[in-house]
């Protein structure tokens, strides 16, 4: 049997198969209805309703996020690959682009999935939300078929479009508008979700819809776009990154293990550089939700939650940790690395300082019984760690610490040669200098009694400095090293395994993130289906525990992660690779 | 294979400690409210109010219960003391009600404007029982909350209760709620106004039609007056060129059915600011 058609087979069975399976699950459920067809909830057997459309709406939006990322840097690989005409990074995109056709399945099949379950087990609200949103259902028909139609075409024309130089760029082209479709296909979902969270273009008294575009440029819509692609696309590099790590775990020769471990490398660079911007685009939803309903916010950081922002921290931290860990390990394959070794131990002091004050909570409750006891929300100890100032500067001296260890790692193996190098390193050392005494400087003014306005308004010339600073040095950095001595080259693939399994825990790590934090944004708005419009009067009309929760977001992505080896699996049947 | 299971192994421990840290953090499962049983004691009240006021995502997640230097909202207790003093000549009842159903009708200093939500919509969603309940609770707080008091709670609430309906704009005195003249030029740009009407912050419009210019309108006019010309336009009829149309009625549409009340209260607050 040829592999392609292998495939292709492969293909139609995980279609059919869960549309049996549910299919089977769904007949109790309508059997159960015919009786009485008004019925607002139904019940889904053995795990509940809300169990069973969280599980399935978790690994749709998973999936839909590796589909959407992946494109993106394929997309920017690509283009590098045909600008500095190096085969490699073409061979790297295509490598990639196989993962999609089969992942891209696999998310319209959760997608169907979910939309059946919604109508089956919520009638009335699905209802609601079609009612609102019927205008935009047209939109998404033909977005998606967009995307499809792209996608396919994206992976089945490359290598015929690969010889000239006419018909590359055009490639490019039909992946601008693969990017561009998944997107606007994105940006739709997101409509409906934040409508649920912060509900817009509707009557006050009668929530019938009085504009579609208000409902769906809701409060909370722009917010959760840019927080969406940004982790979207982190998300995505961590997996490539697994991907790759997965490919070099299994590898034969020095050749395979050295492709691998570059491919690993952009992976994680691309997850790492979407990671940086991540806490910023965190505190703008934060505001604007804060904006919203101020209600939302103390619930969100005040109330009970404030314990799901440890876990998150703890998280968060063991990205950076990871991340500074394997650009570390990773610098003893690069002749010349001596030189930067001995700055590791500092930064790695600064990574642990800066990730426990960013756990010390500020608001704590430990329990509700507690909170009445305490006659407060809020938790006497609360100390200088705490608070917001401090946090928001050990996050943005973790973040310039990352960005250093990635500026070391660039610089490894190079001498530079420039007339000009020493201005231009004693400039880059200036700037983090500068950045950082910005940072603790205007860190420590912001605490009480600077009143809460200006804490705010400091925390931006606290993030402008970084930014300043990571465009700056980099603008420097590539002029310096642009003709440099190098020290002898990388020997890729010589990484120790423990950096793969670095490379895993980040990709696992990443996806429990995700789970955690949809499920806050989800439980802010209570026993709500669209807040303020909709309650919630089902039996779980409840927010469970965390533990509970976390036990469900555990699951998902031990099934998101089996279905990712199914497609590592797969992807190698339909490749062209001569083994 | 190894290596397939090694890393199976893995995801499961890393999953297994990510549960392990979720469940090793105290578990506070946020309930579904039910309903509160209210009886109409001196007692029922403030128990009733009292739960209300505590439970989960209710008053409590902002207002505390004692000192607390960093609380974001006011802190209750004595409040029921504070309350009679709060605005001159409104009784500690009439002030709960207007906090409660108004709360940016005054602003307690040091906070913001716009914070806390009007509790009879949502989120909160309180009924008229329950505001009596919870604001039995607070006045109970320092405060002397007696037999009486329900009364007084009871008499206070009633202009609230019919908030909405009918307003006698005729005979009776217009009374404005709550309305800010920022939101009005909002709703005077959505029902394009302009279109007619020149008006200060509309300088970049050109008015298709003619109608009187509404700079300085406010110098001569009141709120009734703006009342009757936005939702009965006919009613008094500005002379000038082009202002009727053939059937001798004004051109300008009456606003009867496309603006909501605090639409046309918003509206006419930003009328009165043209002075
Ligand atoms: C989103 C946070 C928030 C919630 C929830 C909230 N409040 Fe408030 N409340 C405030 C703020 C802020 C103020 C002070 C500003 C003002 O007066 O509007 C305030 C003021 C008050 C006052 C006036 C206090 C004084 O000292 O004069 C009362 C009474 C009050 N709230 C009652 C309630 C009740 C009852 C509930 C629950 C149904 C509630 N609040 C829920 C934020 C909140
Ligand atoms: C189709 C054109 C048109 C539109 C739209 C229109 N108006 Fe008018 N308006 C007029 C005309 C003509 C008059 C004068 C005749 C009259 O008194 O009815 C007038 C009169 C008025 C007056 C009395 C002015 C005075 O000098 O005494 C006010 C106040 C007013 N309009 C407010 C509004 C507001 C607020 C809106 C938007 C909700 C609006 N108008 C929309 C045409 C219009």
């Amino acid at each position: 049997m040829r592999p392609d058609c292998f495939q292709r087979k492969l293909s139609f069975l995980i279609i059919i198969i869960p549309l049996f399976l549910l299919f089977y699950v769904a007949c109790p459920a309508l059997a159960q209805d015919i009786k009485d067809v008004v019925k607002d909830y139904r019940h889904f057997p053995l795990i509940s309703s809300r169990i069973a459309i969280w599980v399935i709406a978790e690994l749709h939006l998973m999936f839909a996020a590796f589909v959407l990322a992946v494109p993106m840097f394929v997309l920017i690989t690509e283009i590098i690959g045909v600008c500095t005409g190096d085969e490699k990074f073409d061979r790297l995109s295509k490598e990639f682009t196989k993962l999609l056709p089969v992942a891209f399945s696999i998310t319209a099949i959760f997608g169907a999935i979910l939309i059946v379950m919604l109508i089956g087990l919520y009638p009335k609200f699905t209802g609601y939300l079609m009612e609102i949103f019927s205008g935009t259902m047209y939109v998404y028909v033909f977005l998606f078929f967009g995307e499809s139609f792209t996608l396919y075409a994206y992976y089945y024309t490359w290598d015929r479009m690969k010889d000239s130089r006419v018909t590359k760029w055009g490639h490019v082209t039909i992946g601008v508008f693969l990017n561009l479709f998944g997107t606007a296909l994105m940006f739709l979902a997101n409509a409906w979700v934040c409508f649920m969270m912060s509900p817009g273009g509707i009557d006050e008294n009668t929530y019938a819809l009085t504009s579609l575009w208000g409902a769906v440029h809701n409060p909370l819509w722009w917010p959760i776009n840019v927080h969406r692609i940004i982790a979207n696309v982190a998300f995505g590099g961590a997996i490539a990154a697994a991907y790759s790590a997965f490919k070099f775990l299994g590898s034969k020769g020095p050749d395979e293990k050295a492709h691998y471990d570059w491919m690993a490398y952009i992976g994680n660079f691309i997850a790492t550089f979407a990671l940086i911007p991540l806490p910023f685009a965190g505190y703008y939803l934060a505001f604007e939700i804060r904006k919203y309903d101020f209600a939302l916010i103390t619930i969100l950081m005040g109330g009970s939650f404030a314990w799901l922002f440890i876990i998150q921290a703890v998280l968060i931290g063991v990205l950076f940790i990871s991340t500074n860990y394997y650009l570390w390990t990773g610098m003893n394959k690069i002749p010349g690395a001596e030189r930067y070794k001995k700055f590791i131990i500092f930064m790695l002091t600064m990574v642990f300082i800066g990730i426990a004050v960013w756990m010390t909570p500020h608001t704590m409750v430990a329990s509700i019984e507690e909170a009445r006891k305490m006659g407060a929300a809020h938790h006497p100890l609360l100390d200088f760690f705490g608070q917001m100032p401090a946090k928001n500067t050990a996050v943005n001296l973790v973040i310039l610490t990352t960005f250093l260890s990635f500026v070391l790692y660039r610089r490894a193996n190079k001498v530079a040669t420039a007339t000009w190098r020493h201005v231009g390193g004693a400039l880059q050392i200036f700037m983090f200098a500068g950045a950082a005494i910005t940072v603790l400087y205007f860190g420590i003014s912001s605490f009480p009694p600077t009143p809460k306005d200006i804490a705010i308004r400091y925390s931006i010339y606290q993030v402008l400095p970084v930014i300043g600073c990571i465009i700056g040095v980099m603008g420097i950095d590539i002029p310096l090293f642009k003709k440099s001595k190098p020290l002898g080259g990388i020997r890729w693939g010589e990484m120790p395994v423990r950096s793969q399994y670095i490379l895993f825990l980040i990709a696992i790590t990443f996806t429990l993130l995700m789970g955690l934090m949809g499920f806050v944004r989800s439980g802010i708005r209570g026993p709500w289906h669209v807040y303020g419009v909709m309650k919630d009067a089902s039996e779980a009309a409840f927010t469970p525990t965390l533990g509970f929760a976390t036990t469900v977001i555990s699951i998902v992505t031990v099934i998101f992660f089996g279905f990712i080896a199914f497609v590592f699996w797969l992807s190698q049947f339909g490749g062209t690779r001569k083994e | 294979m190894k290596n397939f299971l090694s890393l199976c192994i893995f995801i499961f421990a890393v999953a297994g400690g990510f549960v392990y840290l979720g469940n090793s953090i105290p578990q506070i499962k946020q309930g579904a409210t039910g309903p509160v049983t209210i009886t109409l004691t001196v007692e029922g009240l403030t128990e009733a109010g009292k739960s209300i006021f505590e439970r989960e995502n209710s008053c409590l997640t902002c207002h505390s219960l004692g000192e607390d230097p960093k609380a974001r909202c006011p802190n209750m207790i004595g409040v029921g003391e504070r309350a009679s003093q709060r605005k001159p000549g409104m009784s500690a009842a009439e002030y709960f009600m207007e906090s409660v159903y108004s709360p940016d009708a005054f602003v307690v200093e040091g906070y913001p404007k716009g914070q806390m939500k009007p509790v009879n919509r949502p989120p909160a969603s309180l009924n008229d029982d329950e505001i009596v309940a919870v604001t039995a609770y607070l006045y109970s707080l320092g405060g002397n909350f007696d037999q009486d008091a329900i009364q007084k709670l009871a008499t206070a609430q009633e202009k609230y209760k019919k908030f909405v309906p009918t307003i006698e704009v005729a005979e009776a005195e217009f009374l404005m709620p709550e309305a800010y003249p920022e939101d009005g030029f909002d709703v005077f740009n959505e029902m394009k106004c302009w279109q007619c009407h020149k008006a200060p912050g509309f300088e970049d419009k050109e008015p298709e039609k003619s109608a009187p210019d509404l700079h300085g309108v406010a110098a001569m006019q009141d709120a009734e007056y703006f009342y009757d010309s936005i939702v009965f336009p006919n009613k008094v009829i500005v002379k000038g060129e082009g202002y009727v149309g053939e059937d001798g009625r004004s051109i300008m549409p009456e606003f009867h059915d496309s603006l909501t009340l605090r639409q046309l209260y918003s509206l006419i607050a930003f009328l009165q600011t043209l002075k």
